[in-house]
């Protein structure tokens, strides 16, 4: 492990952090250090566990286990105001600016306290500091200007001026400012902007940043973390950097292939059960085309920023497509869709990543929430039969082995996988033949996990097609017929799995 | 699967937990004055708790989404005043058209809430302004009494046998005829899941909108129908006979058990909950309890009752 | 792609400009032609006379919209107004020299009426906040707590006031007889709470409470604190509103203020005040109560049916919701 020369302790130390959500381990044993005057980039994949070391060091989360200590000192964060107290802060990327309010407001928001005179809060105060602070960090804005006037790099330099203000007038020695996926939303421009204020605000100020864009991280980064699964892979200096070495470092290991069920995989129908020509929505995707197969599972593939996310939605209706033409079975639905009923009506399913608020009725039994896509198919003298309910429910269960004392208990009682396995079985009942799974096996045990997977195999054989959007690149590749890679709202390439599965790293050479 | 139990004890709460009440209040008043279980008495209770349940049914169904109708007050006033009017003069015509004018004035609401897309809050705080307006142009702000020839038409309404009358008998059809379509019908488990959770019920392919027009249809409806209740029986109408019972139907709602946040409690709720107001105020009136503090006390235990049923998980953020 | 940025700022946001710039000018311009059009069209619109009579009956209004105001940039409503400013009307004509008692307080009853106003504004706070119910239902029902203990005071009977001072406040004009004093009042206490928003931790708190308040809180604002401070101000107002009003009408009465709640909420509305929060300034507020009264009181002189009065402006406030309400902020609409 080649870590940047200190030969003393650095200046913020965190040592052997674990956490755990539930019985899920985002983080096992992980170090982490920074310094002033050093920019430290911290790489991995979705779920590496990047945003929780992030969201502990700002004091969101505490630390199950491990100690993080500053100038020597051992310290803790109750809170967030805590984490801010010792300079640290952080900067998401959906920004805590308000609209309503100017820029000098936004700057001091919370810490008004500083600028009052017997009571009333001095405005020109208020715009001195502003224009300092403003003036030291070499952002050109007017402090005046209303919130809402401003492009999202403005806001963000606004918001690291806030942080680096709060820290210095905390007494911090060296503010700490986290930047979380900056860059997602940035153009060029943007972006060489953004690095050229970072690159003359890092004499003063340490800075941590995450991005799944490699050549990113490569170009500013002093030092880079690497994180797989939770724990540190390893760690480069800016000399031994390249986006290669990261890239092979974030993969790691290959597939265990039966876990995904591959034996079982069948190869596609002719039949195009859907396809996308040319379809674009502002700000998340442009030209998308591809076509669905019968009995296909098609992976989409890609991290932060990519669009992935915002085409499942306008596919089931929950947003709608700004242009392009979308064809069910060979037929032209000319923009029919405009909300999720339209979409299921036409065939279409959808498996959402909160399966908690919006896959399931928490305060519902199973056997309401199971049937709950084919209430009209259960009447019976017109009205909806209990018994059939049952019936139906029962058959469920037993197929996909949803494990409970019985129906009529509330899926708010039921484990991950199960309630996974409920929401599943909704959409099995309901006879839509495209189902679109986002993150299917999200939080959902290892046992259940492969259930899943043999049940979408099965599903598939039925003359089901899939669009799933997995968890990470072992499970994409592991499931799909074909993985399409976007990135920034582009489809990068679409790489045909059935005869030879790629590998994590051939992905990668797309996505980063 | 072998025996089906219902491990939910949330619900068994809310469904027992007003039944005791009503008991327990019933035996109270019972045992404090004999006069409470007098024929006369008991009459007079079935008839306030008959009005409140009938217009409270309408108003379940709309709270059991999720929503709120603060126009039921000038419902109240309107459909009264215009039935009154039809009733004197043209009689038996002025059933089915204070109907289908009630149903109008529910799909108003609806419709309103559907195509501009703002809070049910509101709508309905300004429809409520609308409606009384209506109220007061066709009545000349006064009361309006009924035609003495008319009578017919409406006395066999309450007509009693021992303490019953025809309107309750109403009230029970409907009890049944809602009781069936809450549980039972495509609709209803509908109304139930978009209350608990509407994402989860609109990504499942169910008509949220059309879902929550047939509510606020229904809420105009059963206004309708105990405006005609309260016309039988007070055999006129005015401009103030609504507002009064703004409150009043929210109270048997919500202390029937039927939660603000939704898709908890229903119509066997708010049948309990009208019998407790009912004989709360009958009660207070029998043992002599000032009237003047009744409203206090139903404004105390409105807030009560909203604190214990309130689902807090499903609201982050309170306004 | 850069211009793609700024369209985007102007497309997201442009609910939100609608907003600001209605709220900055609309009701100016809506004041301003409603003054052209009912002058044209009355004779006697444009007299000095009938406009002291604006000023006057747009007093309290201003009031009680001022406080409704404060409370709806928080992003809550209160519905208690009714029921508060008619109970501490009741206690203050009580309290000051009346045919019911011997009492005679004078000046000192003003002062208690505030503080009941405010204990009543405090338990709305306290409750809102503890107990997280909604601010509708707790105003709705502390309201009627309210009312209900005026009714027990009452039994129903005004108490006639025989007070002439206080009856004064109410028929003082200055300035030669043309500004009515609780009109200066009024604006006065408007002017105040528009300084406490503007310049103030408190004021500054609200409006970020009303913009985003998860944003708020994670920015260490004590949330629960600053909402039960402006309950229990605007509670004051209202329960200075109910002993002005009894010095105008003469008598303390459960039915003082009826009509008050609709108005209250109606006239910020139609200042720009938006529903969903944070936007918005309070004299907007006062400029939309005179709006509403100009508005009735041209009604009036042009002879048109009284009863469609609550009609247009029921109308009203559902249009400007609908034009000015964020609708990203609230997801999902019930």
């Amino acid at each position: 492990m080649k870590i940047g020369s200190n030969s003393m302790e650095p200046f913020l130390n965190m040592v052997n952090i674990s956490k755990s959500f539930l019985n899920v381990k985002a983080l096992q044993e992980v170090n982490f250090s920074i310094n002033e005057n050093e920019i430290v980039g911290l790489v991995g994949e979705n779920g590496a566990g990047k945003s929780t070391l992030v969201k502990i060091l700002a004091g969101v989360y505490k630390a199950d286990q491990g100690k993080i200590s500053m100038n020597g000192k051992d310290i803790y964060f109750n809170n967030p105001q805590d984490a801010k107290k010792h300079g640290i802060g952080i900067v998401f990327q959906e920004q805590s600016i308000l609209n309503n309010m100017t820029v000098y407001e936004n700057l001091f928001l919370g810490q008004e306290k500083f600028f009052l005179n017997l009571g009333v809060l001095s405005k020109e105060r208020m715009l001195k500091e502003a224009g300092e602070i403003l003036a030291e960090l070499d952002i050109d804005i007017v402090p005046t200007r209303n919130a809402n006037t401003l492009s999202f790099v403005q806001r963000e330099m606004i918001e690291i001026a806030r942080n680096v203000w709060l820290a210095r007038k905390s007494n911090a020695k060296v503010p700490i400012i986290l930047l979380d996926e900056p860059t997602t939303a940035l153009e060029q421009n943007d972006i060489k902007f953004l690095f050229q204020k970072l690159n003359e605000i890092k004499k003063h100020v340490a800075i941590i940043f995450i991005s799944h864009r490699l050549e990113e991280i490569v170009t500013l980064c002093d030092r880079v973390y690497v994180l797989k699964d939770g724990k540190n892979v390893d760690c480069f200096s800016k000399d031994d950097l390249s986006e290669n070495l990261l890239r092979s470092k974030m993969v790691g290991k290959e597939l265990v292939g039966e876990f995904y069920q591959s034996s079982m995989q069948r190869k596609a129908g002719e039949k195009v059960v859907l396809e996308l020509k040319g379809c674009s929505k502002k700000h998340a995707f442009y030209d998308v085309s591809f076509q669905l197969k019968e009995g296909e599972i098609l992976s989409i593939c890609g991290t932060v920023g990519s669009g992935k996310e915002e085409l499942c939605k306008a596919i089931f209706g929950i947003t709608k497509f700004d242009s392009g033409e979308v064809y069910i079975d060979g037929v032209d639905i000319k923009g029919s869709i405009n909300s999720p009923m339209d979409a299921f009506n036409k065939g279409i399913g959808y498996l959402p990543e909160d399966r908690r608020n919006e896959g399931l009725i928490l305060n519902l039994p199973i056997f309401e929430n199971i049937t709950l896509t084919v209430l009209k198919k259960l009447k019976s003298h017109g009205m909806v039969s209990r018994k059939r309910q049952f019936e139906v429910t029962e058959k469920m269960v037993k197929k996909i082995d949803i494990r409970s004392a019985s129906i009529t208990v509330l899926c708010k009682n039921l484990s991950g996988g199960n309630q996974q396995k409920v929401v599943l079985g909704k959409w099995l009942l309901s006879g839509n033949k495209i189902l679109v799974m986002s993150h299917p096996t999200r939080g959902v045990d290892v046992g259940a996990k492969q259930q899943i997977y043999t049940l979408m195999r099965e599903m598939v054989n039925d003359e089901v097609s899939l669009i799933i959007m997995g968890d990470s690149f072992e499970e994409d590749i592991g499931l799909a017929n074909r993985i399409i890679i976007m990135k920034d709202g582009k489809i990068m390439t679409i790489i045909d799995a059935n005869e030879s599965k790629p590998t994590s790293a051939d992905l990668i050479k797309y996505i980063v | 699967m072998k025996k089906i139990q219902f491990k939910n004890s949330t619900i068994d709460f809310t469904k027992l937990l007003p039944l005791v009440a009503v008991i327990t209040l019933f035996t109270f008043f019972s045992l404090r004055n004999s006069q409470f279980l007098g024929l006369y008495n008991i009459g007079n209770i079935l008839d306030f708790a008959n009005t409140y349940f009938i217009a409270g049914i309408g108003l379940t169904f709309v709270i059991l989404i999720g929503s709120i109708d603060l126009s039921i007050g000038a419902m109240i006033s309107l459909d009264t005043i215009l039935f009154i009017i039809m009733i004197n003069a043209i009689g038996f015509w002025a059933y089915p058209i204070i109907i289908v004018i009630g149903i109008a004035l529910g799909l108003f609401n609806g419709v309103v809430l559907m195509r501009l897309k703002i809070p049910s809050f509101i709508v309905t705080l300004g429809s409520s302004g609308i409606f009384m307006s209506l109220a007061l142009i066709f009545s000349g702000a006064g009361p309006i009494g009924l035609v003495p020839k008319q009578l017919h038409t409406l006395s066999f309404l309450t007509a009693r046998i021992g303490p019953f009358t025809v309107n309750h008998f109403l009230g029970l059809i409907l009890f049944i005829v809602f009781q069936i379509i809450q549980n039972k019908t495509v609709f209803g488990k509908t109304v139930y899941a978009v209350g608990n959770s509407e994402v989860t019920t609109e990504l499942s392919g169910l008509p949220i909108m059309r879902t929550k027009l047939i509510s606020f249809t229904i809420s105009g409806l059963c206004t309708a129908l105990a405006s005609i209740v309260i016309v039988s029986i007070m055999l006129s109408a005015a401009p103030s006979t609504g507002p009064p019972y703004m409150l009043l139907i929210i109270a048997t709602v919500v202390v029937g058990g039927t939660a603000l946040s939704g898709g908890l409690g229903g119509v066997y709720n708010t049948l309990l909950g009208s019998l407790l107001l009912s004989m709360l105020r009958n009660g207070m009136n029998v043992i002599g309890i000032d009237i003047y503090y009744q409203q206090i006390i139903y404004g105390a235990i409105i807030i009560a009752a909203v604190s214990l049923t309130l689902d807090r998980s499903k609201i982050k953020i309170v306004k | 792609m850069k211009q793609d940025t700024d369209n985007f700022f102007l497309m997201k946001y442009s609910r939100e400009k609608i907003a600001l710039l209605i709220a900055g000018r609309a009701s100016f311009i809506a004041l301003f032609s409603l003054i052209v059009i009912f002058s044209f069209l009355a004779d006697n619109f444009f007299s000095l006379s009938n406009l002291t009579n604006i000023l006057d009956l747009s007093a309290i209004l201003i009031l009680t919209a001022t406080a409704m105001t404060f409370i709806l940039m928080l992003g809550s409503i209160d519905l208690s107004v009714e029921g508060v400013a008619g109970l501490t009307g009741v206690v203050g004509a009580l309290m000051v020299k009346n045919f019911s008692n011997s009492n005679d307080y004078g000046l000192l009853s003003i002062i208690i009426c505030i503080l009941l106003g405010a204990i009543f504004g405090l338990l709305n706070g306290i409750i809102f906040t503890k107990l997280k119910i909604p601010s509708f239902m707790t105003t709705l029902g502390l309201g009627a707590v309210a009312a209900g203990v005026c009714i027990l005071v009452t039994r129903g009977y005004p108490v006639i006031i025989t007070d002439q001072s206080i009856r004064g406040l109410a028929l003082t004009k200055l300035l030669g007889g043309v500004i009515p004093l609780l009109f200066v009042i009024a604006i006065i206490i408007n002017l105040l709470i528009w300084f406490v928003s503007e310049k103030t931790m408190l004021g500054r708190h609200v409006i970020a409470i009303g913009g985003d308040e998860a944003i708020a809180k994670d920015l260490g604002i004590k949330i629960d604190l600053v909402k039960i401070i402006v309950f229990t101000i605007s509670g004051a107002m209202f329960g200075l509103a109910g002993m002005l009003l009894v010095a105008k009408l003469g008598a303390g009465d459960i039915r003082n203020p009826y009509g008050l709640l609709f108005d209250s909420i109606a006239a910020p509305l139609i200042g720009g005040i938006a529903i969903t929060g944070g936007i918005g300034k309070i004299p907007h507020a006062a400029i939309g109560a005179i709006t509403l009264t100009i508005l009735r009181n041209g009604m009036v002189l042009l002879g048109i049916n009284p009863y469609i009065q609550q009609s247009v402006v029921g109308t009203i406030i559902i249009l400007t919701v609908a034009v000015t309400i964020e609708r990203k902020k609230i997801g999902v609409i019930k």
